[in-house]
């Protein structure tokens, strides 16, 4: 028994032994794995100072050709009709002054470019009519403007368009959403138009901008939307509140419902 | 409707029995559809609108005079459509004028197929317009490309100036016999025109016969 | 032809097309990436933007290669299946395009094609937009340039109309141009 009982603490003393052997490696392996990996972290980090510092010399320097070749020659114009063009019918992104600005930049670019290809074939002293290298890049810059000037009056004709049918379509004051987008002098259009438009209509003595869907009923029944107050429409005066149902004549009814200020009461 | 109509004819001005509306119902459909502007129909507003006018003055008469509400209303709703086409018709021509300002303001015999009003109008946009180009484009660009209608000074017409598409295809009917009808200059194109028919032409083609009355535009 | 204040033809002319010159031009170096001076010489074969291609052409300039979307393959793909190929992702000016650069190439063969192109896609294209559903797009859309969408469109929009018409009110509105309008609204009646 006392063999059994020896040989039993001489194997238990081993496994302690083991296990304490064990943990010890671990520890080690650990310390290691730490220092390994605080290695690697500072490898890492002199390289990445190594990478900026060598960028960091070339920073500035570095031209892109092709980056340039895509703001010249009219593109920067192209894109300004793209936005145009890709807004929802009858409505309009705000005016875009820088990427405006910049094509008349451009446009002034081209225009020095051009003047001095023509001092330098004049310089050349050749008969007027001919056409050396100078004169094909002067007229490629020519062509370049006025492509550019071609963007640029499209982009504002068809916003003025747009602005144009807003008197038809909303009436004669904008609401702040739509006024906005617009820059100043759109802004003075739009007075100016109305204006013109109003002049017409009193020289006619007829309002053209009631009556835009053919009358089934000359008089109709509406709800209001929103507080307009006290309307005179002809010979009387109607309180038009919130939530009020009125029959109103449609042609009055008209400008109101445009706005969103009252709706048809249908039943 | 019984009543409406003997009370039509009693009165004398059921505008929906006259031509003067369809007269003006078809200078309304040729205007539509024609891709330029088309004479004005002078003498033919001025007769609605008197017409419109002793219909609504009458309506109110009758209204005055106790009849009933149905019969009153049935008056104005007459007035009131016929109003609609005339005020369509005018818009009409403010749109086609305000799509191509420059084209009619410099050509002359078209700037003289409008209206006195019209004229003055169409002046007024131009200037307008011209003033916010100049002011938003033009007045900013180099010397020589600040011109409206050229587009440098180097340009032998008016290049910015759009001209209304006469090319446009329209739907048709003709109104009397035309007969053989040469759609073309070379004369290798020629069509025989029947009473009534209804035809696909290009608008270049039929310009004339248009303005002549013999095809109507749908 | 179209207008100068087009904006769909001005944005078609954009489209790049292979040239060779044949002449020099001088302080126009950024046309050509390959070039070391700021000219492009002669004899050089550069992509340049059509509405610059087309003028340099009628004098003579350059002479314009035919672009990809008449070639031979192209050709091919329609004559396999015309209203399967895909103008609207590759060539959305199809017509437009084809129709300004026919006289420039020389290539007498691209009228009849586009010709035959067009009219082979618009019976499909016909059919479809006549029982499209309002909201609805239908795959093919995506397939169509630019031309034949505005004819699509046009043609549903006038079904709608018609059918909105002989059931319905048609009552006033708030304009369209004001935000967005209420689903009820726009089924009861047309907006102004």
């Amino acid at each position: 028994m006392n063999t059994t009982f020896k040989n039993y603490q001489f194997t238990m003393l081993d496994k302690i032994y083991r296990s304490e052997e064990e943990k010890e490696r671990a520890l080690r392996l650990n310390k290691d794995r730490k220092m390994a990996q605080s290695q690697g972290v500072t490898v890492l980090t002199d390289a990445i100072k190594a990478c900026s510092e060598e960028i960091d010399k070339y920073k500035g320097k570095l031209v892109v050709k092709e980056g340039a070749r895509a703001e010249m020659y009219a593109r920067r114009a192209a894109q300004l009709l793209q936005e145009l063009s890709t807004c929802e019918e009858g409505q309009l992104p705000p005016y875009n002054s820088d990427k405006f600005d910049q094509v008349i930049r451009e446009c002034e670019e081209h225009s020095k470019q051009f003047q001095s290809l023509i001092r330098e074939k004049n310089s050349k002293n050749l008969d007027i009519e001919a056409k050396n290298e100078d004169h094909y890049g002067s007229f490629i810059h020519h062509l370049s403007l006025i492509r550019n000037k071609r963007c640029l009056m499209a982009y504002v004709y068809k916003r003025a368009e747009v602005i144009q049918s807003y008197r038809w379509k909303v009436g004669r004051v904008l609401p702040e959403e739509i006024h906005d987008k617009l820059n100043f002098s759109e802004q003075e259009y739009f007075k100016n138009h109305c204006a013109v438009i109003d002049s017409y209509t009193k020289d006619l003595d007829l309002d053209l901008t009631v009556d835009v869907i053919p009358p089934k009923d000359p008089y109709i029944r509406v709800r209001v939307l929103s507080e307009i107050g006290e309307v005179s429409l002809g010979d009387h005066s109607v309180s038009l509140c919130k939530d009020s149902l009125h029959s109103l004549r449609r042609t009055d009814a008209e400008p109101f419902i445009s706005q969103g200020l009252m709706e048809e009461f249908m039943e | 409707m019984e009543s409406w109509e003997e009370e039509g004819s009693v009165s004398g001005s059921g505008l929906g029995a006259g031509t003067d509306v369809e007269l003006v119902r078809q200078a309304w459909r040729n205007e539509k559809a024609a891709p330029e502007i088309l004479p004005f129909e002078e003498a033919l507003v001025r007769r609605l609108r008197e017409q419109i006018q002793l219909q609504e003055e009458r309506a109110e008469e009758l209204k005055s005079e106790g009849m009933e509400d149905v019969v009153v209303s049935l008056h104005h709703m007459d007035s009131d459509r016929a109003l609609f086409l005339l005020k369509s018709y005018l818009r009409l021509r403010l749109h086609k004028i305000e799509k191509h300002l420059f084209f009619y303001s410099s050509h002359t015999h078209l700037f003289a197929r409008l209206s006195p009003e019209e004229q003055l109008f169409c002046n007024s946009c131009v200037d307008i317009m011209t003033q916010h180009l100049k002011q938003s484009v033009l007045n900013k660009l180099p010397q020589h490309y600040q011109s409206v209608t050229r587009q440098s000074t180097s340009s032998e017409d008016d290049d910015m100036v759009d001209s209304p598409q006469l090319d446009t295809f329209v739907f048709c009917k003709t109104k009397t016999d035309v007969g053989a009808f040469q759609l073309d200059d070379t004369g290798e194109e020629i069509v025989d025109l029947v009473v009534d028919d209804l035809y696909v032409l290009r608008y270049k083609s039929i310009r004339g016969l248009v303005e002549s009355g013999q095809i109507n535009l749908i | 032809m179209p207008g100068y204040y087009d904006i769909d033809d001005i944005i078609m002319e954009e489209e790049a097309v292979s040239v060779v010159f044949h002449v020099g031009a001088n302080g126009v170096g950024l046309l050509d990436p390959g070039s070391e001076t700021n000219c492009v010489e002669k004899g050089a074969k550069i992509d340049l933007p059509f509405w610059l291609s087309q003028e340099l052409c009628r004098r003579r300039a350059v002479s314009i290669i035919v672009p990809p979307c008449f070639n031979q393959k192209m050709k091919k793909d329609v004559q396999a299946d015309a209203a399967c190929v895909d103008l609207g992702t590759r060539y959305p000016y199809f017509y437009e395009f084809g129709c300004k650069i026919f006289p420039l190439v020389g290539d007498k063969s691209i009228g009849p094609f586009l010709r035959h192109t067009f009219a082979s896609r618009y019976k499909e294209m016909l059919s479809k937009s006549h029982t499209a559903s309002i909201n609805a797009i239908p795959k093919f859309v995506l397939r169509l340039s630019k031309e034949e969408y505005q004819m699509f469109d046009a043609a549903k929009s006038s079904m709608v109309e018609y059918k909105k018409w002989r059931v319905s009110h048609l009552g006033l509105t708030k304009s369209s141009l004001l935000g967005h309008k209420r689903k009820t609204d726009s089924q009861l009646s047309p907006s102004s």
